[in-house]
């Protein structure tokens, strides 16, 4: 069933996959999602934040689906999502790396250690499977 | 689709496939729309946990289907769905004839008996039979820790069941948080009637073989309520430590399902 011919990448993704299941319920739930609010030292979520933070829940929602369906084909057919995944971890770990460093009082590391996790998770799952970009241009 | 050129399979699992899939989303996301819409419904956490639990069962039985839709037809998933679609049937039809004539909304039980329907026939018609052959083994398959695992999930239903008989009220009074009604106890009845059905398809398998689309049924429920369970205990919505037998087996069905899923997969 599953088609993804590397086991690590195998394991690395299916970890990924429930970490952005947990994140989903976390934000599609109102109570979880003012916990996690109040958590991370933010004011109390009015209506229009918890909204935004549904749509992400639906977000991380689609992505979990996605990381499901890439185990299911060869790596071949999923290196361009492997790619686009890499760097959108990398990019959500350059802005959660940005928000502690500005961070006053106490900081709230879960986001950034759960950013770096899954950016150096996915990193690694693109070069175990051979998607790295560069490894597929000839002329470079 | 369903490893079957007959319109009218498709058609009917179509059909049950909307009616589970719409279920599972409402009441899954947005459980306040169908206490909304039942004036019988009271609006507090207790119904709020009950419908999220539904909506979860939903999802699964929708991951069933999808299965299928790759894999072909499955007698197992026959043999789950078509008993819980009837007691839901019944449990709607009896919620809603107790109760004032103002009060009543048949949608729900209306569209149970469609869901039903459409699985007989899709049922009688994609497989013809209902024959319940022999496999070789125990489970269909000589490895033991599946066959193990696969036991103890039957023994944890019927444990389940009995449990019921023995205090219908019990769940709700071992459940910190949940309010004892009218309302919450027929909820309660429908855990019982996913226990029963579960325990219908297990004891199918046990003498004609695992099902790989109850797996990923179970599979799908497991790591739902599993996640479920990790932000209510991070939201910290969790009162007096909870219930410790709930969480035994949301931890239970999670390790169990995974092992199941991933010992077995690469035959499919």
């Amino acid at each position: 069933m599953i088609k993804l011919e590397d086991n690590v990448s195998v394991v690395i993704i299916c970890f990924v996959t429930f970490m952005a299941i947990f994140y989903s319920f976390m934000f599609l739930g109102d109570n979880f999602a003012a916990a996690f609010m109040e958590r991370t030292g933010g004011a109390p979520p009015n209506e229009a934040t918890l909204f935004w933070m549904g749509t992400w829940g639906y977000i991380y929602l689609s992505l979990a689906v996605g990381n499901i369906m890439a185990l299911l084909v060869p790596a071949s057919e999923s290196r361009v999502y492997f790619r686009a995944m890499t760097f959108l971890a990398f990019v959500s770990l350059l802005r959660a790396l940005g928000n502690t460093i500005v961070a006053e009082g106490d900081v709230f590391l879960p986001p950034l250690i759960a950013s770096f996790i899954v950016a150096i998770a996915f990193s690694v799952v693109l070069s175990r499977t051979k998607s790295r970009a560069g490894a597929h241009f000839g002329w470079l | 689709m369903f490893k079957t050129d007959d319109r009218v399979v498709q058609i009917c699992l179509a059909i049950s496939y909307t009616i589970l899939a719409m279920y599972a989303f409402i009441n899954f996301f947005n459980p306040a729309y169908i206490i909304d819409q039942y004036p019988s419904l009271e609006s507090n956490d207790t119904t709020i946990f009950f419908l999220i639990w539904y909506g979860m069962m939903n999802f699964g039985a929708v991951a069933g289907i999808i299965y299928m839709g790759y894999k072909g037809l499955d007698r197992a998933y026959f043999a789950y769905a078509i008993p819980l679609s009837l007691l839901f049937v019944w449990w709607g039809y009896s919620g809603q004839a107790s109760l004032e004539a103002d009060e009543q909304r048949w949608a729900a039980t209306i569209l149970f008996a469609v869901n039903f329907l459409a699985l007989v026939i899709a049922r009688v018609k994609g497989m013809g039979a209902f024959n319940i052959d022999k496999a070789d083994s125990a489970w269909g398959t000589d490895d033991k820790i599946v066959q193990v695992i696969l036991y103890l999930a039957i023994i944890g239903q019927v444990v389940f069941i009995i449990q019921y008989f023995v205090n219908p009220a019990g769940f709700i009074e071992q459940t910190p948080g949940l309010e004892m009604s009218e309302t919450a106890q027929r909820f309660a009845d429908g855990l019982m009637y996913f226990a029963v059905a579960w325990t219908i398809t297990l004891l199918y398998q046990f003498r004609c073989g695992y099902s790989m689309t109850m797996i990923v049924t179970g599979l799908v429920i497991s790591v739902m309520f599993f996640a479920m369970m990790l932000n209510f205990q991070v939201s910290g919505a969790v009162e007096d430590g909870g219930n410790a037998q709930l969480t035994a087996v949301v931890i239970g069905n999670f390790v169990g399902s995974l092992i199941l899923f991933f010992r077995l997969q690469s035959q499919h």
